[in-house]
């Protein structure tokens, strides 16, 4: 079903980060633990689904002259909208979000989708669109983010993996770690692709 | 046909505006169904967090002291005088010492003894993973009964010693902000209000 296909497209095919390198500056800033990496991909595909929602409804009120200002202030509209919100009613969620929220307003991913997916597209699509993008976003950090944590930090969602004895790699959490993490990671992607099409590489 | 494109320069605007008026309204609206609930949260966290670093105290009462924020004072953004009954039984200073990434909004416990009872972190916007270790107990519970007669200092590594601090590996600059922290408000204790 088409539906199923929007949705899916995000989460491999067309990955935002792993295919589509969107989103470089949160990947690289919030990976060092596998929690930061899933309170990020979860706040933003709130938003991403919320902007693709309204984007969508008003894709034909929107002129494409200035179709840029008017996304970026609905998308910079909703992310303080949900800030908002959960600071005073969810005061422990937006604790361990907070840090976050305000990240989402410049995340690339959020404004790609808006204009290449979002405006042209019914909101059904659009919702699903959003969720897939998301989700792809989501997995794509915390699999970076697992990878960090454990060389660099030796523990997975904060439990120790390792006896003590283990000395981690502390370059891995620190900033040129998530250069090298995603370096690596894109590397294996590439040479998955480049078999599967059975290249001459 | 200029005047096409001023009738379209014009509608142009006028979208735009429509667009930006009910974001800031939406907002607006928003804003002020929850400024007063997000201000008592706040209220209350920091109450909490006055407790936790000066738990003998029963309630906190606001002190004024001169030169708070400027000069010699400059971290320091208020002082809270914990009772018991009558009695002062200590201070929680709140300081914001800078730190690797921005202003760092923690409050710092003392007794009547010049003892550290504890520091809290109200805020910061140190690394995940790096800095925000300042927040566990291993590193923070360093600074518990720690004297305030010298100033503490911030070792690498090897054993801390009595006014010595341990950093946390890869966060000197966090370890470090938050020992100033803690010696101006030991500062503005032994100056204004130890008296």
């Amino acid at each position: 079903m088409s539906l199923m296909k929007e949705f899916n497209k995000g989460i491999i095919k067309d990955n935002p980060v792993f295919i589509q390198l969107l989103g470089m500056c949160p990947i690289l800033a919030v990976t060092t633990t596998v929690e930061n990496g899933i309170g990020m991909g979860l706040s933003a595909t709130a938003v991403l689904l919320g902007s693709n929602v309204v984007i969508s409804l008003l894709r034909k009120f929107i002129p494409s002259k200035v179709r840029i200002p008017a996304f970026i202030v609905i998308i910079a509209g909703f992310v303080t909208l949900i800030d908002m919100m959960l600071k005073a009613y969810f005061p422990e969620l937006s604790k361990s979000l907070g840090l976050f929220i305000p990240l989402i307003v410049v995340n690339c991913i959020i404004l790609a989708r808006a204009e290449a997916f979002a405006s042209k597209n019914s909101t059904t699509k659009s919702f699903f669109d959003g969720l897939g993008m998301g989700l792809g976003f989501t997995i794509a950090l915390v699999i970076l983010a697992g990878l960090r944590e454990v060389l660099g930090n030796g523990t997975f969602w904060g439990l120790p993996l390792f006896g003590a004895s283990f000395q981690p790699a502390l370059i891995m959490i620190l900033p040129p770690g998530a250069f090298l993490g995603l370096g690596i990671i894109l590397g294996i992607m590439n040479w998955f692709a480049q078999r599967r099409k059975g290249g001459e590489a | 046909m200029r005047k096409n494109e001023i009738l379209e320069i014009l509608k142009l605007g006028a979208v735009l505006c429509a667009i930006t008026f009910t974001v800031a309204l939406v907002l607006a609206v928003a804003n002020m169904s929850t400024e007063g609930r997000i201000a008592a949260l706040d209220a209350k966290a920091q109450d909490e967090a006055r407790k936790a670093v000066l738990p003998s105290a029963e309630v906190f009462e606001a002190v004024e002291v001169e030169g708070v924020g400027t000069g010699e004072y400059k971290m320091i953004d208020s002082v809270f005088a914990g009772k018991a009954g009558d009695d002062t039984v200590g201070y929680s200073i709140g300081v914001a010492p800078t730190g690797f990434s921005g202003a760092i909004d923690m409050i710092v416990g003392i007794d009547s003894e010049g003892k550290v009872t504890g520091i809290h972190i109200v805020n910061h916007q140190e690394t995940p993973g790096l800095g925000s270790k300042a927040l566990e107990p291993q590193f923070k519970d360093q600074y518990h009964e720690k004297s305030t007669a010298n100033p503490l200092t911030v070792i690498k590594s090897g054993t801390p010693k009595d006014n010595e601090i341990l950093s946390i590996s890869g966060a000197t600059v966090t370890s470090k902000a938050i020992t100033q922290g803690v010696n101006a408000a030991a500062k503005i204790y032994h100056e204004q209000l130890d008296k």
